[in-house]
């Protein structure tokens, strides 16, 4: 069967020719079912003999990763590969992605320039309108004061009016006042103002007018910036505002006093902004040329380079023969895929055009190979759920193929709830039905993970129907699906209606304190029966079989390892195993779980009232002895009870020491007789016929002999260990599956408690925004704690009862995983 | 004397019989075990669930007692 175990899989040997050995080792990569072992662990990766390689090929994995930041940054989409586009072998390759690099390198400097004398034209620009405008508005405003001084010569009102008339008509000669122009940020203007008012003690006047958002020349980014005019007097002044300035990162312009020569800058200003425009356009318009050229060939380049760093990688594992004509390689391949691997060399070595093929032949190893399973879509996440806790020894059994059902189910035994259960579905059938199209787009983490897991999430929804029907809830509420309740009025067995019992009091006063009866024969068909919704014995009753209902589930599963067990000694041929684990195992564990869980169900089907916990005490203190010699006899199921519960407990204790001792003696004995074998037959084989066979074979198992050193010691403590492991484990194991009881527990009555105390009171409220409120509120604690906390801890849980619980039984998990050498694989590898 | 519990089964045992043809005629004849192995995990689990729950109301100890 597939998947039950792992692929049968072969050392081999590979000789390949070596002007033809990267034409190989490319076509092995479409084939993709080669692990290469490395020949050479010794060398470090510089000391390899296609270091160099290697390193050119990091180069350009650089350089791509740079064009695919410029692409991306560029808002360009990412081509897919035209039709006809050139094929680029490496070293062409290296040197195309050289020669474009160097050009977007020039085209993005060149581009930076331009930008910077744009912006900052665009500034000296809005200096020029700015401060021309604060020349401007100050001299009409002179000339106004003029006027109406003119007009009105003895207005004396105003305060800054000078007290000689014809002072201000002339311009004071001896202070020449100086000014200095610029762009400052916002922000930082005040600041700057205040330093400006102290330094030079006031003598100075500040004009400002904020322009808005502005490109900043050095930075590149957009600023909130003033244009602002100083004015001072003096030299030494000049100095000081423009180191300030400095300071302050304002940019100064120059700006001519004469408004003529204003004009004429300005127009000059705008003349070479236009000009500067029409030369970034082009600029960019060829740099988005270079791009798109870059962004349709990206994807296909990113995979050569990908795929030739693997090659040489490989090629590095590879040893090279004293006379360098052939390269040695030994690889993993699974048996199946030989006839392919051959048929791919085959058809290598013919394109190469080399004079010799490629040798590929099998090996004789010792090693333990690695574990490759065949997954689809179906299968996979639940592999990967067995491999998270352990990869497979070689060829032993997958727990993987039981977990495809018992997962789901074990998280549905927690999770039961039709109405929870479908959501999930829908969620679910949302991640399948769209599979193609999610499966292509780049999904964050949690999203990720539940696509990975959409098969699993869609088995678990299906199981969590069913165990919501078994456990007869939808959103905790009952459902009648199934015929009406089979309990009925102990005076009145014809009245099965809850409702009429609540209202009319009269009706079927019994029901309040004695309870109901059933009515016939045959409970409920299937699943629990409506009646118990909402009684005062609900929790006592659901109680008492889900607790139940855990045991029995969990000695079946445990069991079902144990068995599994029996299959992997089978396959090796572990006769002793079988012998001294499997069935003490067996017989420990059903001797005293087994038979609990056969007294569960005797007690279930016979209506006996027998207390099981007082059996299975009294079985261990008071052996022999059932009814308490008289005074619980109800504890007596059927004759001979104590007897066979004595037998129970003596092969449970006979099977400890079965599990501990036989094993490491008999491998001692095994042992000692070998090694008096080989002494045996060592003097005898000179004899033989074929002397150079026996001798190389038996080198091989000397060889083997050498690596496993039989330690008595070891194994005796070892056998002790998995000993005490599986006696406690047997205890702690099935006290463990209680866990299904709890969890559920916790389920229902969580939605219980949200279905009464949120909807239904806010139905009961009678108001709509109550009511809708109400609504939201239960649909988000639903949404949030059940479908999201509680399904993540049911999921815990359910894996944490397969890897422990299930998987102790019979799975070592010592494996290594096959990891071929395979284009798909490498495809899907970040650059 | 448990009636429901034999005819429950084999409404069980039908499902695993309507399966197994389905995975039959559905599949590729020799390459099924892996199907038929978890068609009847299934089966078995459903089945065992339900009998849990069934044979735990075929002579109850407690009785539903209605809250006032």
């Amino acid at each position: 069967m597939e998947l039950f175990r792992s692929e049968e899989m072969q050392l081999m040997q590979l000789m390949v020719p070596a002007e033809s050995a990267h034409d190989t080792i490319a076509a092995l990569g479409e084939v993709g079912l080669l692990q290469f072992k490395d020949l050479n662990p010794d060398k470090s990766a510089f000391q390899r003999p296609h270091a160099n390689e290697v390193k050119r090929c990091d180069e350009m994995a650089r350089k791509l990763r740079f064009f695919s930041d410029q692409v991306e940054k560029s808002g360009l989409l990412f081509g897919t590969r035209i039709a006809g586009a050139q094929d680029y072998d490496l070293a062409q390759l290296e040197a195309k992605l050289d020669e474009l690099e160097r050009e977007l390198l020039e085209i993005n400097s060149n581009s930076e320039r331009l930008q910077r004398s744009h912006s900052e034209l665009v500034e000296l620009q809005l200096v020029l309108e700015k401060a021309g405008a604060f020349f401007d508005d100050a001299q009409h405003r002179a000339s106004a004061a003029t006027f109406t001084r003119d007009a009105a010569p003895d207005a004396s009102s105003a305060i800054d009016a000078p007290l000689l008339p014809g002072e201000t008509s002339a311009e004071p000669k001896s202070v020449r006042l100086g000014f200095v122009a610029g762009v400052i940020q916002q922000e930082k203007l005040t600041p700057f103002e205040r330093l400006l008012f102290r330094t030079t003690r006031g003598n100075m006047f500040l004009k400002y007018a904020p322009v808005g958002a502005v490109t900043d020349p050095t930075t590149g980014e957009k600023q909130e910036k003033a244009v602002f005019v100083v004015f001072f007097a003096g030299e030494r002044a000049r100095t000081k505002i423009l180191k300030i300035c400095e300071a302050f990162g304002a940019n100064r312009y120059p700006f001519p006093e004469d408004p003529t020569r204003q004009r004429q800058m300005n127009a000059e200003v705008t003349a070479r902004l236009r000009e500067l425009h029409t030369t970034i356009e082009a600029g960019e318009r060829h740099r988005e040329g270079v791009l798109q050229t870059i962004g349709l060939n990206l994807e296909t380049w990113s995979v050569l380079v990908k795929r030739e760093k693997a090659i040489y990688h490989t090629l590095n594992k590879l040893s090279v023969d004293v006379t360098r004509k052939v390269l040695v390689a030994e690889a993993w391949c699974p048996v199946s895929g030989k006839p392919r691997v051959a048929e791919a060399l085959r058809s290598a070595a013919a394109q190469s055009s080399a004079s010799v093929g490629t040798i590929f032949q099998p090996l004789v190893t010792y090693e333990m190979p690695p574990t490759y399973f065949r997954t689809n879509k179906y299968t996979s996440c639940f592999q990967e759920i067995v491999d998270a806790y352990g990869i497979a020894r070689y060829r032993e059994v997958n727990p993987a193929v039981f977990t495809i059902v018992t997962f789901p189910f074990l998280f549905a035994v927690m999770f039961g709830d039709m109405g929870h259960g479908l959501l999930m579905l829908m969620a679910a059938l949302y991640l399948v039905l769209n599979e193609k199209k999610l499966g292509k787009q780049t999904l964050d983490e949690m999203t990720d993970m539940a696509f990975g897991g959409r098969y699993c999430i869609l088995f678990m929804a299906l199981f969590s129907i069913y165990t919501g029907a078994i456990y007869n809830e939808a959103f905790s509420m009952p459902a009648t699906i199934f015929g009406s309740s089979k309990w009925g009025c102990a005076t009145n067995p014809a009245l099965t209606d809850r409702v009429v019992m609540h209202f009319n009091e009269t009706a079927c006063p019994s029901a309040f304190n004695q309870g109901l009866v059933m009515r016939g024969k045959e409970p409920y068909p299937f699943g629990v029966d409506p009646v118990w919704h909402s009684t005062r014995t609900e929790l006592q009753f659901l109680n008492s079989v889900k607790m139940k209902a855990s045991i029995i589930l969990g000695v079946t599963q445990m069991n079902a390892g144990i068995v599994l067990s029996l299959f992997n000694q089978r396959y090796f041929r572990d006769k002793l195993s079988i012998l001294c684990e499997f069935v003490p195992q067996m017989i420990f564990l059903n001797c005293l779980f087994g038979y609990l869980a056969i007294l569960i169900i005797a007690k279930w089907v016979s209506g006996s009232v027998a207390d099981l916990y007082h059996i299975m005490i009294y079985m261990f203190l008071n052996p022999g002895n059932v009814d308490c010699n008289g005074t619980c006899p109800e504890n007596q199921m059927y004759p001979g009870q104590g007897a066979v519960q004595v037998l129970f407990l003596l092969a449970a204790l006979i099977a400890v020491p079965c599990m501990l001792l036989p094993k490491p003696l008999i491998l001692r004995k095994r042992h000692f007789e070998r090694l008096h074998e080989v002494g045996h037959y060592g003097r005898v084989s000179p004899h033989d016929e074929d002397e150079e066979s026996t001798a190389t074979l038996r080198m091989a198992a000397a060889h083997h002999e050498e690596e496993v050193e039989f330690d008595f010691g070891e194994i005796a403590v070892h056998q002790m260990i998995h000993t005490i492991e599986f006696v406690l484990g047997a205890v702690s194991n099935t006290a463990s599956y209680l866990r299904l009881w709890a969890l559920s527990l916790a389920h229902s009555q969580l939605s219980a408690v949200f279905y009464d105390r949120i909807l239904l009171s806010a139905i009961q409220a009678n108001s709509w925004p109550a009511i809708f409120i109400g609504f939201y509120v239960f649909a988000c604690c639903t949404l949030g704690v059940l479908m999201g906390m509680e399904s993540l801890s049911a999921f815990l849980h359910a894996l944490r009862l397969h890897w422990v619980e299930f998987q102790n039984k019979f799975y070592h998990g010592d494996g290594y995983k096959f990891a071929p050498f395979s284009y798909k694989l490498i495809d899907k590898e970040e650059l | 004397m448990a009636l429901g519990l034999l005819v429950g089964t084999l409404i069980f045992l039908g499902l695993e019989g309507i399966v197994t043809l389905g995975v039959v005629f559905t599949g590729t004849s020799g390459k099924n075990a892996l199907k038929h192995t978890l068609a009847t995990t299934t089966v078995v689990c459903l089945w065992l669930i339900w009998a849990i729950v069934y044979m735990a109301q075929m002579h109850p100890l407690i009785r539903p007692v209605l809250a006032a």
